[in-house]
Parts: C-alpha cells; sequence; structure tokens
C-alpha cells in the first residue's frame, strides 16, 4: 500500500493554495473590523446567548493544540518508532492551534485592547485565568519541544524530559474544560465529565488533524510515508471518539434519569437538533472508516474519516456551547431583550472570522512546514 | 464597624406589574435603548401580562428582577480581571466599566439570565441629552452593566430609585445585617423567597409572598 510518489506537477497547486488561505484570512480580518467598528452586536449573540460560535471554535482550537502536544510526546515517550518523525509536525501543529485558538478569544472579546488587564488585574481564582495561564504554558512546552526536535532525531534525556512536560501540558485541556463544568448555572455543562469529555475530544481533533496534514504532506510529496505506518494515529483517534461517543451516551441517560423539566428540556432539544443527529453519526463513520481492515490503510478513506471526524468536533463544540443557554432559569415573560427571542444561528461577520482563523491555520501550517522544512524526513 | 449587606424585599402580594420600577431604573441609570438593569416579568401565561389557567380559575403574579446582589456572587468567582466586585462594606455586586474585558464570563456564569446586560454596540439613546443622575458613570461599548442598587444615590443617603417610584409601595430597601431595619422586620414577619436559592448563591433581593 506505499503510495509515496513525489508529485512535481504539484508546481502551481503551492501558489494558488496560499493564495486562496490568505484571500480567506483577509476575509477574517475584513469582519474583524467590521466587528470592531460596529461592536460586538454584529454578531448574533445576546444578553441570554453570550456565548456562540467563537467560543467553539476557542475550545476546538485549544483542543487540537493539546491533543498535538500529547501526539507529539507519544511517539518519544513510547515505542512508536514508525510516527515518531512526525512528532515535530504534530508539535508545530500545537502551537500553531493555540494561537488560532487565541485569536478566537480576541475575537470574542468586546475590548480587545485591554487584554493586559488580564495580567496586571489577573484574579487567580477565575477559571478563565487558568486557561490563560494554560495557554502561556501550552505555547512555551510546544515552541521548547519543537525546537529540541528540529535540532536532532536523537532520542535522549532532555528530549524524554520535555515530552513528558508535552504530555502533561496536552492532558491539562482538561481545565478548559473547567471554565464550562465549573458553571452552576447551566445544567448542561455543570457536569463532571465535561472535563473529560474536553480531552478526549482534544485527542481526537489532533489525531484527525494530523491524519490529514500527513496526507497532504505526502500528496505534495514533502514527506515519504506507508499509510499502513500512521495506524497508531488512526486508533488514537478513533478511540478518542468512541469514549467521546460513550460519554455522549452517558450524559443524555444520566440527564433523563434526572427528570427535572430543565434536564428533560436538554434531551429534549438534543434528541430534535439535526446537527447533533449529523454529529453522532459523523463519529460513528470517522471510528467505522478508521478501524475497518479494508479503508484503515488507504489515504483517501482515511482522509474522509479525518474530515467526519473534525466536522464532528466541530459541531459538536457548537452544540455544546448553545446547549448552556437553551434551558433558561428565569424563563417568565418580560419585556424582551434585545435580540433574546431568536434562536442563535451565527451572522455573516461572525462566519467571516471563524473562516479567516481556519484559512489562517491552514496558511501558517503550509508555511511553517516549508521554512522549516518539517515535512523532510529521512525515514526515506 | 460592622459590613453592611444591603438588600431589597419585593413584596409580590403589592406588586401590580406597572413596569415603574423598570423605567425609574432607566432613567436614573440614563440607560442606553435595549437595555434594561430591572425588568418585570409576569408569572403565569406564557406571554407578559397573561395569567396561568383557564377562566374562572385564573392566576396572575409578578416579579421584577435585576442583579440580585448574592452574597455569594457566580459573577465575580468568574472575573478574569476584577472588573466584577462585591464592595465588602455595602454587600453591593459592582461592575467597574474601565475594567471590563467585554469577555461575558459573569452573563455566563450568573443564574439569572437577562439581569446583566452587554452593550452590544455604542451606546444609542432615544433622546439627544442624558437624564437621571449626573453621577452615574457613562456607559461604555462592549463591556457588562447592571444594577448597582443606586449606588451612587446611596452614598448621598437617597433610596434606589426603583424603590423610591414603586407606586404599590411594594419595594423595600436596606441592611439585612441590621436585625432592626424594615427589610430585616419584613423578613421575620412575612414568608418570603429568593430566586434560584438551590444554585447556592444567596441573593439579597428576597420577594415576600
Amino acid at each position: 500500500m506505499i503510495t509515496a510518489q513525489s508529485q512535481p506537477r504539484k508546481n502551481f497547486g503551492l501558489p494558488i493554495w496560499l493564495v486562496i488561505t490568505g484571500l480567506l484570512t483577509a476575509l477574517g480580518i475584513a469582519a474583524w473590523i467590521i466587528q470592531l467598528i460596529q461592536g460586538v452586536g454584529a454578531t448574533q449573540l445576546s444578553n441570554l446567548q453570550p456565548w456562540g460560535i467563537y467560543i467553539a471554535g476557542f475550545i476546538f482550537f485549544m483542543g487540537v493544540s493539546a491533543g498535538s502536544l500529547v501526539l507529539a510526546a507519544l511517539p518519544v515517550l513510547f515505542d512508536l518508532p514508525k510516527i515518531r518523525p512526525y512528532a515535530k509536525i504534530a508539535a508545530f501543529t500545537a502551537l500553531v492551534a493555540l494561537i488560532i485558538g487565541g485569536l478566537f478569544i480576541m475575537a470574542d472579546i468586546g475590548r480587545p485592547e485591554r487584554l493586559w488587564r488580564l495580567i496586571a488585574n489577573a484574579r487567580p481564582g477565575s477559571p478563565m485565568l487558568w486557561d490563560v495561564a494554560l495557554t502561556v504554558v501550552y505555547f512555551i512546552v510546544s515552541a521548547l519541544y519543537l525546537r529540541r526536535l528540529m535540532i536532532s532525531d536523537k532520542t535522549d534525556k532532555t528530549l524524554k524530559a520535555l515530552a513528558w512536560l508535552a504530555l502533561l501540558a496536552g492532558l491539562a485541556d482538561l481545565v478548559t474544560g473547567f471554565v464550562f463544568a465549573t458553571q452552576v448555572s447551566h445544567e448542561f455543562w455543570f457536569s463532571a465529565v465535561q472535563p473529560i469529555a474536553f480531552f478526549v475530544a482534544a485527542l481526537a481533533s489532533a489525531g484527525a488533524v494530523m491524519l490529514l496534514l500527513l496526507i497532504v504532506l505526502r500528496a505534495t510529496g514533502q514527506i515519504i510515508v506507508d499509510q499502513g505506518d500512521l495506524l497508531p494515529i488512526n486508533q488514537i483517534t478513533a478511540i478518542a471518539l468512541a469514549i467521546d461517543v460513550l460519554l455522549i451516551a452517558i450524559e443524555i441517560i444520566t440527564l433523563a434519569f434526572s427528570q427535572s423539566a430543565s434536564a428533560l428540556e436538554l434531551v429534549q432539544v438534543l434528541a430534535t437538533s439535526p446537527l447533533f443527529w449529523i454529529e453522532l453519526v459523523t463519529a460513528i463513520g470517522s471510528i467505522v472508516l478508521l478501524v475497518l481492515p479494508a479503508t484503515r490503510a488507504v489515504a483517501s478513506w482515511v482522509a474522509v474519516a479525518a474530515i467526519l471526524a473534525l466536522l464532528n468536533l466541530g459541531l459538536k463544540r457548537f452544540l455544546f456551547v448553545q446547549m448552556g443557554f437553551v434551558a433558561l432559569n428565569v424563563k417568565y415573560p418580560g419585556a424582551t431583550l434585545f435580540s433574546a427571542a431568536e434562536a442563535y444561528r451565527p451572522s455573516l461577520v461572525e462566519w467571516g472570522l471563524v473562516v479567516g482563523l481556519i484559512g489562517l491555520f491552514a496558511l501558517l501550517l503550509t508555511i511553517g512546514f516549508r521554512v522549516l522544512r518539517l515535512g523532510i524526513n529521512d525515514k526515506a | 464597624m460592622a459590613n453592611k449587606r444591603f438588600g431589597m424585599v419585593i413584596d409580590t402580594r403589592r406588586c401590580i406589574g406597572c413596569h415603574t420600577c423598570a423605567v425609574a431604573c432607566k432613567v436614573e441609570n440614563n440607560l442606553p435603548d435595549n437595555n434594561w438593569w430591572n425588568r418585570t416579568l409576569t408569572v403565569g401565561g406564557k406571554d407578559m401580562d397573561t395569567p396561568a389557567g383557564q377562566f374562572p380559575e385564573v392566576k396572575m403574579e409578578f416579579i421584577t428582577l435585576a442583579c440580585q446582589h448574592c452574597e455569594n456572587p457566580a459573577c465575580v468567582k468568574v472575573c478574569p480581571v476584577g472588573a466584577t466586585y462585591k464592595d465588602e462594606a455595602t454587600g453591593i455586586v459592582m461592575q467597574d466599566y474601565d475594567k471590563c474585558l467585554g469577555c461575558r464570563y459573569c452573563m455566563v456564569a450568573c443564574p439569572y439570565n437577562g439581569v446583566r446586560v452587554f452593550n452590544w454596540e455604542e451606546p444609542k439613546y432615544t433622546v439627544g441629552f442624558a437624564v437621571g443622575s449626573a453621577d452615574v458613570a457613562p456607559h461604555q461599548k462592549n463591556v457588562v452593566e447592571k444594577c448597582t442598587f443606586c449606588a451612587h444615590r446611596l452614598a448621598k443617603g437617597q433610596l434606589p430609585a426603583c424603590v423610591e417610584a414603586c407606586p404599590a409601595r411594594a419595594r423595600h430597601f436596606g441592611d439585612l445585617n441590621d436585625p432592626e431595619s424594615e427589610v430585616s422586620q419584613l423578613l421575620r414577619r412575612r414568608s418570603d423567597f429568593q430566586l434560584l436559592a438551590e444554585k447556592g448563591t444567596n441573593p439579597s433581593v428576597y420577594f415576600l409572598t
């Protein structure tokens, strides 16, 4: 199943790709400028649903970052020589994903020019500050680890120590879960399952990004890899997705048995939401493609599986944020709050920013792989 | 000197659902369009001012909803920069517009949805001049704000605007830590409830039944 061929015909591929991702990034910047001028009112957020797709994007990319750190650490810590050459790709992905996650927060907050107050007026009791601290740790650890991986391919004590740090930093994605799991006001979030659910989703998203990246890097002749060698990443991704589905089931069963009106409302909203069913189907479809002997080592099927997994995890985060707001604590009718009555559908500005940041993610990865020459491995 | 715990006691048997408190608040604090710190909610049917049940067995009450100035405020715990804070001397939960990042974590954390209001755009006003007290902090774009128990009035020895304006005399204000205050006496005499008491926030707003 070796399909490693360098394809010189891709000469125009790279410039076109750079232009596309560059334009998407520009679109994102334009959307952000519009939002800065008009105010956060350019979104469809409201006083009753103050968080939306930006926060979902933040969770998603923090997850990709954390999961990528774990994937970068595993082959160094444990004997996985076949995916060892890709540790630095994972470490670089962690760094880029982190930047994108941070930019989602920049997009979300109303007064980005006051961000310095996070340091000047820091309140360590706030779970958001735990997350900020974590972001800094991720950044330092992934940068150090990447640097060390780039210097030499030798596995020595320093590298092992750094790999342990990377693994721990990756595991700390649980902390992002605490931003939500500590919210007594939101029944769906206030659950001990959430931090673990965050971590497995993080791992699954990083696995899917890795698989997709490696397939693209091979197709563009930057690495030579046997798809069969990537099976450990298949397995990690599939297992994480399976645990994720299991946790959703646990969540729904416990909610349904609580018999409280708001819990039943949550179950009903989920069960009647098409997005929820798409989430389930994409997860299961991805798992099947990743483990079935007939598809698990075929690049195109693995790519489909990775895309399904990313779709699943994006939807999961979007639904997760929304589910926090569907069962209001105080339901009595009164004077309508500004744009409160309608269901949340992201505005064009919000989509612009999301698409722009995804474009920037692809752009930074592309440039990084070329400039840092991370794609060239000496395995072949 | 012992700290005060300012609180409000609202008599649901006197409230007539006239929204005067909400309007008094809006005027006193020069609130921008689409921004309400205090609202009158109907406890009854599906819509405002509709009763529950089938005629002739119908029932309708009102509660007014503003910041509950919780003794154990969920918003204060989550604010990453201390823009939302509890004034220890009065027990009032305050909001510092100059510090607020506009992350809206406090709005998310507050169980009483809708009492924290975000200025989604540059504040706009129906009338071309400022109204109400000159002592209120200027409103800012993209920050969170909410009821302050009219802290600027308390500082001058006045009652909150909503309490003073209530034509049904349903609103009472005072120090819950002082057993002789009117609010403490009312709470001893009458049965009461706090909104969402099960959330553990211990609101300083009580409703008499």
